[in-house]
């Protein structure tokens, strides 16, 4: 199971989101790449450039979509509870770092972080913590 | 909460992986309800129900009742 796993891939919806999944970070990397280097070798000025910044970050924000979509989809109710806490889990380290590192940098002349951390950070805690409910839901031999 | 759902089960001779497939659900949830990780919703919990042809009370039962229902 990936960072981006769902709780079980056994169900169709899981079985879904796998591939949307595959699928939105395929488009991701590609965007990446091909924004980095277009802007690299082009050097775009004005919209443009505000354009190829932009780019990658859709599939980023599509991923949300995704997770949503399974959520909808997934008529495993006991599968979905645990999705929903691990977005929650991935939510509170987002929110948590951005409201302290916020707070330092309000009172205690604190710095900014580096670029990208908050998302790296809550798919991070949102993989983790999937990881963490799977091994702690591992069935054993059937009865 | 707490069930008789694993008693029931092996009254009538199914695995987990049966009884997840007649409730259409993971294995891992029927194990999660059985082991008392995980209460069912009400129309989850009616289809148990349903399945073993008895009502919600004689399969699930509220922590702590007792039998005179105090």
């Amino acid at each position: 199971m990936g960072v981006f796993g769902c709780a079980s891939g056994a169900t169709v919806a899981g079985k879904r989101y796998a591939r949307r999944v595959s699928v939105t970070m395929s488009i991701y990397v590609v965007l990446v790449f091909g924004a980095a280097l277009y802007v690299k070798h082009f050097s775009p000025h004005g919209w443009l450039l505000y354009f190829w910044a932009l780019l990658p970050a859709i599939p980023v924000i599509a991923m949300i979509g995704v997770m949503g979509r399974y959520l909808q989809e997934e008529k495993d109710e006991y599968l979905r509870m645990l999705t929903v806490r691990s977005l929650l889990v991935g939510t509170t380290v987002l929110i948590g770092t951005l409201v302290v590192n916020d707070f330092l940098r309000s009172f205690a002349n604190g710095g900014a972080l580096p670029p990208f951390v908050g998302y790296v950070l809550f798919f991070i805690a949102f993989g983790a913590a999937q990881a963490v409910q799977t091994l702690r839901n591992r069935v054993g031999g059937d009865d | 909460m707490t069930n008789r759902l694993r008693v029931l089960r092996a009254e009538v001779g199914w695995s987990q992986a049966d009884l997840a497939v007649k409730l259409e659900v993971s294995r891992q949830s029927v194990n999660a309800i059985e082991t008392g990780k995980y209460d069912p919703s009400l129309p989850l919990a009616f289809k148990i129900a349903k399945l073993f042809g008895k009502a919600i009370e004689e399969i699930f039962e509220e922590d702590g009742k007792t039998d005179s229902g105090q």
